[in-house]
């Protein structure tokens, strides 16, 4: 007896979640992705990058030298080797992602001003490491010089102030606008934020959709039935919608994220992209009859159209012929780009409105083909079933 | 046209296997491999949309600006009046670095006054930015060995032969290994593929996981074989994927072809007996298959291959420790780039194969515990295949 009252108890509660799902979906899940992801980029520094250190020399000025790559802040001396076999060796099984060798006689050439060398080798095989190597040998390298080069000119009768004025020379600056640290959170995230609607609105729209068809393939008429898909629709839209911004404070509270734009310009370039995504599911779920299947097919849109958007890979550098069929196809061109500009680079309507517009435009194509397709679909079924 | 969708919908009904399965391991494959493969093409950014401001007008900062436009890397687009014309043209995406050149910028050098040379970069295009800070400190390097070499020669009297090596007494010489083109496509496209195909790949195996529910513990072999022939499927699928890229593209593949193919298979199979167990456990078909993908696609950013796991706090770098994708990520793109022994990629095949081997016996242990909890109903025609 109380067997069975559990049962009917957890098929309640089961039925009970399956109607608050997509609602879920579109409002808790991408919420999670945001704090799971936000966490793991939220240092903006690279560091204990592993590097091996082969010291040929043995002398005072080589092992200064290793000194200040050991104390570098972003650098881990992970190994020391004993022959370029190690390096090689190291390397290749990924132990260390970069190498620093001081030839022999580097000590020597150093003090007979003969000019030492140094030889650096580093992974490019990824680019933040590479970069981080790079970056570390150039400032390590640059501060010796400098020293050295100081105290040259001292020695040759020049004042403190001007050697140190001619040591410095060119003085570059270096300003990463909207990221100034470069950071892969403050980069990244826009296009997360994009996914997570496009994604969480499939993942929601496409099971009811399918399932909505097989009922009208029953129903003794459909018109009815057209106007709730509407409304369930809309309902999805609003959820996804305050999932956004949901995530956009979680980001901002949480991580410190910085919000430049304004919230109207967001929702100028949100709504389009809602409705041309809405023609797509409607597209989607007219194709397939099997949720699962469905399911499937809409998880493996995530990350390719990520990279065929123009946000990874820059726009300018797509081909012509790729880019024509890419924004015609899907529309997240139309949604990431502007919401990057938007959230990182406070762009004004001026340079979001040819996104907002191009992302109407998507919509006004592919919303009524997708309504046709999704009609048709269950015309032909009902014929089918007759 | 209505007779061609119907007899498409039926077909997809009587062989829903074979449609998804072509789909996912062979149409998905090919036309993702395709599409980005082409859209990268180019390899790298290059002729970066630049916009410099000219403060100085010398024949130096003119020689300069030249030097910069020649290079592959920029194309000096825009000539802008100000600083703050320059950072709009960056705000409005038409230019993605800039090169600022103050007043009397050579009369200041001359002069030993140190003048700055201010150099922007559009932070929201990293990809962008990383070429272009390379290449652009590299040109700045140059030009300020020149420099020192007149300011020491001017000032110390010090004979030609011996300029270079006061003005940098240590001189570094960077070497990049196994990319030296520094091909943006090389480091994102062969693991970002692999990412995409290990959702198909667990999805299908949720699926045979649900539907193979009720064989229980007596039944394993059925099982073992469900997951052997999807993860012979699946290595199929991500070979097809790899090798659209290195016979259209030219992408290249210097490592052990037979750790390739091991780790490969190793990866199918630990990804598909992943989707299974979730299959095997989830009383509901779709929503197992979500769960499934969800467990993981953010492995392709957890897993360290873009984003170095050395930048991630210590508690995500454990948790990616137990991300098969971790192993996988990086591993075939090494094997891409890098000559590799097997001797090289052997610990993390030996460490997939541990995880798949603990999998298949924790679905022993859940076959052993349902088998318990209800009664075998299973019949010959729920075996799947």
């Amino acid at each position: 007896m109380s067997e069975n009252i559990n049962k009917d108890k957890l098929g309640r509660l089961w039925h009970w979640f399956e109607h608050i799902k997509p609602y879920l979906i579109l409002t808790v899940i991408p919420l999670l992705f945001t704090l799971l992801f936000g966490g793991a980029f939220s240092p903006v520094a690279n560091s204990d990058v592993p590097v091996i250190i082969y010291d040929m020399d043995g002398s005072n000025e080589s092992r200064q030298l290793v000194g200040f790559f050991a104390d570098y802040p972003y650098l881990n001396i992970s190994e020391t080797a004993n022959s370029m076999a190690d390096i090689e060796d190291a390397m290749l099984s990924g132990r260390a992602l970069g190498a620093v060798i001081v030839p022999d006689g580097f000590g020597h050439d150093l003090q007979t001003q003969s000019g030492a060398e140094l030889l650096v080798m580093q992974d490019s095989s990824n680019f933040m490491n590479m970069s981080t190597i790079m970056q570390a040998a150039s400032n390590i390298s640059g501060t010796m010089n400098a020293a050295i080069r100081l105290k040259l000119l001292e020695a040759g009768g020049i004042l403190p102030e001007p050697a140190m004025q001619n040591v410095l020379s060119l003085s570059v600056v270096d300003r990463g606008l909207y990221n100034p640290t470069y950071g892969y959170l403050y980069f990244l995230f826009p296009a997360l934020l994009a996914i997570f609607v496009q994604q969480t609105f499939l993942a929601a729209a496409s099971p009811y959709l399918i399932e909505k068809k097989q009922l009208m393939r029953l129903a003794p008429s459909v018109r009815q039935s057209f106007g709730q898909v509407a409304g369930r629709l809309l309902s999805f839209a609003l959820a996804g919608t305050l999932g956004l911004f949901i995530c956009i404070m979680a980001l901002h509270y949480v991580f410190a994220y910085p919000l430049r734009g304004s919230f109207q310009l967001i929702l100028l370039v949100h709504m389009p992209f809602l409705l041309g995504i809405c023609g797509m599911t409607l597209l989607i779920a007219a194709i397939f009859d099997d949720v699962t299947h469905c399911t499937q097919f809409n998880m493996f849109l995530t990350i390719p159209s990520l990279l065929c958007s123009g946000y990874a890979w820059p726009e300018y550098m797509m081909p012509e012929a790729f880019k024509a069929v890419a924004i015609r196809i899907w529309p997240l061109y139309y949604y990431a780009n502007p919401l990057r500009s938007i959230i990182m680079k406070d762009a004004d309507f001026s340079m979001v409105a040819p996104y907002a517009q191009g992302g109407l435009w998507f919509a006004a194509f592919w919303l009524p083909l997708g309504i046709c397709a999704y009609a048709y679909k269950v015309s032909l079924l009902r014929k089918i079933e007759e | 046209m209505s007779h061609i969708i119907a007899w498409f919908y039926r077909f997809k009904k009587r062989h829903p296997y074979l449609v998804m399965s072509v789909l996912i391991y062979g149409l998905v494959p090919l036309v993702v491999g395709l599409a980005l493969g082409y859209e990268m093409h180019d390899d790298s950014p290059v002729h970066i949309p630049t916009v410099v401001v000219n403060g100085d007008k010398s024949q130096f900062s003119r020689d300069f600006i030249n030097y910069v436009d020649e290079t592959a890397y920029f194309d000096i687009a825009f000539q802008a009046d100000n600083t703050a014309q320059a950072e709009r043209l960056i705000q409005e995406g038409q230019a993605l670095a800039g090169i600022i050149i103050p007043e009397d910028f050579y009369k200041n050098l001359l002069g030993g006054k140190s003048p700055d040379i201010l150099l922007l970069y559009d932070g929201s295009q990293l990809a962008v930015v990383s070429v272009a800070k390379m290449a652009l400190s590299e040109i700045m390097l140059n030009m300020n060995g020149a420099y020192l070499q007149k300011i020491f020669a001017a000032k110390l009297g010090v004979m030609p032969s011996e300029l270079m090596s006061q003005v940098l007494p240590v001189s570094v010489t960077y070497q990049n290994m196994f990319n030296p083109t520094k091909s943006f496509r090389y480091y994102l496209l062969p693991g970002m593929l692999l990412a995409i195909l290990q959702v198909g790949m667990v999805m299908l195996g949720a699926e045979r996981g649900y539907e193979s529910r009720r064989l229980y513990a007596r039944d394993f072999g059925r099982h073992l074989q469900n997951l052997a022939l999807w993860s012979l499927l699946a290595t199929l699928g991500m070979m097809l994927c790899l090798g659209v890229q290195l016979v259209v593209f030219g992408l290249p593949y210097r490592g052990t072809v037979l750790g390739g193919v091991l780790l490969l298979a190793v990866y199918a199979l630990t990804i598909t007996a992943m989707g299974y167990i979730v299959g095997s456990v989830v009383p509901e078909r779709t929503f197992a298959v979500q769960l499934a993908a969800i467990l993981v696609l953010p492995t392709s950013v957890l897993g360290g291959y873009t984003y170095p796991l050395t930048a991630m706090p210590a508690v995500y770098q454990s948790i990616a420790k137990l991300l098969p994708y971790t192993y996988l990520g990086s591993d075939i793109r090494s094997l891409c780039l890098k000559p590799m022994a097997l001797q090289h990629v052997m610990p993390h095949i030996s460490f997939l194969a541990l995880y798949a081997l603990v999998e298949i016996l924790l679905l022993l242990g859940i076959k052993l515990l349902l088998g318990w909890l209800h009664k075998p109903q299973n019949s010959p025609k729920e075996a799947v295949l």
